[in-house]
């Protein structure tokens, strides 16, 4: 019995391993992991962020954001988001520190009463300041927190895609999975479509509008995500992006919220 | 002598109004003048101004105090920063017309701070703003500023502190160091307002000389999820020591030196918030110490909505002998907040505190949602419903009120 499944369990691995090297198909991690590298090795960078909320019945709303993103090598991003609209909640921060893998730790700063305190971070399935966009979509996407698998090539508008899904493994996730589909001459994610825990495709983000900053690194300006339930969509409009800024730690300390 | 100093001692105006539009002057000019300078630079000019209305069903225990009591607040902002971000400068006065108390009238320079930034450090000199702490319902080592208790009870609002602040950042936290240039008296109603307490505000005794200069230090450390704070203040005490004489019906008020040593601490495991704040003070009457400890429960899309719910739960105590002093001595507070995480940032907050030993109970319910772009309303509504003779808040038996809000932000 016990040399009977051994030889099975040899069979299995011999035909696992030929049928990896015999498959040319492109692993979905190696995509993700690419298209990681392409943006990553910034070092800082500012931004400009208008947002326009829009309803199912074309009203819109707009705010007005300021981003600071400092990259820590091996380390993961820390951004810092000021919102300057609409004024009632001018000077209200966000910190965020991801760290791949672990859940982020976030931290609210509110200007009236000169308070930082934390933020629970399961609340990564809420939406961001009420958009459409969730606070994990919000953040920079690090490769571990998420398990991939090459779905297919597409071709879209003469652009050869290639589209991966990802789940998420993080079981505070609002989302099952998610598709992406990336382009493959600059490795750059076009299109992101969002399934719910229910497996329901919900919520579509569209990256347009790239632009090659410091000849090196492609950012999208136009983000619209839209949610096919609500009818309901956010627009984040990059209105400037600037990098190697030369950006402080410390301003990325808790405690330099205050200032 | 004495009486001239304590004269100015009762003046709620930190300097005369003279002299403050005469630096509210100066500081337009500066802008402008700055404005036309070729390097670039942020202006920003803020803050709001408001009506405020506060009904109290209930007829009050004085007779001249009012069930209707209309006031208009005026709180704007103006900010310079430079371009390389290391300059900066706030100036936020702020003032309250009342509609029946006189002493809720006030005006006061919430902000007035000029700062340098460096690479590693900051320093701010002028009237600041700091906050210590990590609960939500009593904010126990929160001393730098002075409490403008007049303006609302939660001891939230508070009055402009002149200060030397210098800040070192590290990787992992900060070390502060603070230089607080005079004391300031708390306020308090007079006889014509609601929420009075019988506290004597003409004849306060104020042990100290007003240009001393009072000292405090704070260092703070973050450990993965976990933000801890370690402070220390010597200095006049913000909350006043209250003692009762046999001549006279309205109590002392007492401001002397004390030594004020806190912890805090506010931690994050999954959905679950934990706060802590604690102080040992020393003062001439007593030594004692306080603790305030807390958790706060988020269920957020809750019910398949967008809204997050958090349920919170804080105890409070307090070792103090004169328990007249403060409200809170062996208190629960039990709360929730409901943000609709709408574009109008609609928020539902409600709690209750009672009382362990005393079994009184206070409660209150604050909304707020925005109008359009730049308006806010705001709804409170604050009961008092159990309370016991010898408690602080026993003169409130009759003062459960709503409150209405409206500000318009600039």
């Amino acid at each position: 019995m016990h040399h009977l499944r051994l030889l099975i369990l040899f069979v299995l691995f011999c035909t696992h391993a030929l049928c990896s090297v015999a498959n040319a198909e492109p692993d979905g991690r190696d995509i993700a992991v690419e298209a990681d590298r392409r943006i990553s090795g910034f070092g800082d960078y500012q931004a400009r962020i208008l947002m326009i909320l829009r309803n199912a019945t074309g009203q819109e709303s707009i705010r007005e954001m300021e981003m600071s993103v400092y990259e820590t090598p091996g380390k993961g991003d820390k951004t810092l988001i000021f919102f300057n609209s609409p004024p009632d909640i001018r000077g209200t921060a966000l910190l965020t520190h991801t760290h791949g893998g672990a859940p982020d730790d976030q931290w609210l700063f509110l200007p009236s009463v000169m308070r930082v305190t934390r933020i629970a971070s399961d609340n990564q399935s809420g939406p961001f300041v009420g958009s459409e966009f969730a606070y994990e979509d919000m953040g920079s996407t690090e490769v571990d927190n998420y398990r991939y698998r090459f779905l297919r090539e597409d071709v879209v508008d003469g652009e050869t895609m290639f589209v991966i899904e990802r789940y998420p493994l993080n079981r505070a996730s609002g989302y099952k999975r998610q598709v992406v589909w990336i382009d493959k001459s600059e490795y750059r994610p076009r299109r992101i479509e969002y399934y719910n825990r229910a497996d329901l495709h919900f919520k579509t983000l569209l990256l347009n509008d790239y632009r090659l900053h410091v000849m090196r690194f492609w950012r999208s300006h136009r983000m619209l995500m839209t949610n096919h339930q609500t009818g309901k969509s956010s627009l984040l409009s990059w209105e400037n992006i600037d990098f190697g800024v030369g950006l402080r730690q410390s301003d990325f300390n808790p405690r330099a919220l205050t200032r | 002598m004495s009486k001239a100093f304590t004269t100015l001692a009762a003046s709620r105006y930190p300097l005369s109004a003279l002299v403050f539009l005469r630096a509210m002057a100066f500081t337009g000019l500066a802008m402008t003048a700055l404005a036309d300078s070729p390097a670039a630079q942020t202006f920003d000019v803020g803050g709001y101004g408001g009506i405020e209305l506060r009904f109290f069903p209930d007829s009050a225990l004085l007779a001249k105090q009012k069930q209707w009591n209309p006031s208009v607040i005026l709180s704007p902002q103006y900010k310079y920063e430079s371009d390389e971000n290391d300059y900066s400068f706030i100036f936020e006065p702020f003032l309250r017309i009342d509609g029946n108390d006189s002493k809720r009238t006030h005006f006061d320079v919430r902000q007035l701070l000029w700062s340098y930034q460096g690479n590693d450090w900051l320093v701010s000199a002028g009237f600041g703003k700091v906050f210590w702490g990590t609960a939500e319902s009593v904010h126990l080592i929160d001393i730098v500023n002075q409490t403008d208790f007049v303006e609302d009870i939660d001891g939230e609002a508070k009055l402009g502190q002149p200060m030397i602040r210098f800040v070192r950042y590290f990787p992992r936290g900060s070390v502060e160091l603070f230089a607080l240039v005079g004391a300031r008296e708390r306020t308090f109603p007079s006889q014509a307002g609601r929420l009075w307490l019988p506290v004597d505000t003409k004849n306060m005794e104020f042990r100290s000389s007003r240009t001393r200069v009072d000292s405090a230090a704070r260092v703070t450390y973050t450990l993965g999820s976990l933000d801890i704070g370690l402070s220390w203040f010597h200095g006049i005490r913000r909350e006043p020591a209250i003692v009762f004489t046999p001549d006279s019906p309205l109590a002392t008020l007492i401001y002397d030196e004390i030594d004020q040593f806190s912890v805090d601490a506010q931690g994050v495991w999954s959905n679950l918030l934990f706060k802590l704040e604690a102080f040992y003070r020393l003062t001439a009457q007593d030594d004692y110490p306080a603790v305030i400890g807390g958790i706060e429960y988020l269920l957020s899309s809750v019910l398949d909505t967008r809204a997050d719910l958090s349920l919170m739960l804080e105890y409070v105590y307090d070792q103090r002998r004169n328990s007249i002093e403060t409200a809170f001595q062996n208190d629960l507070f039990i709360g929730s907040r409901l943000a609709l995480n709408d574009y109008a940032t609609t928020s539902i907050l409600a709690g209750i505190i009672t009382d362990m030993e005393q079994d009184s109970l206070m409660w209150r319910i604050e909304a707020s949602r925005r109008l359009g772009d730049r308006w806010r309303l705001s709804l409170d509504l604050q009961g008092f419903p159990r309370t016991n003779q010898g408690e602080p808040i026993h003169f409130w038996r009759r003062d459960g009120h709503a409150r209405i809000q409206l500000q318009h932000f600039f």
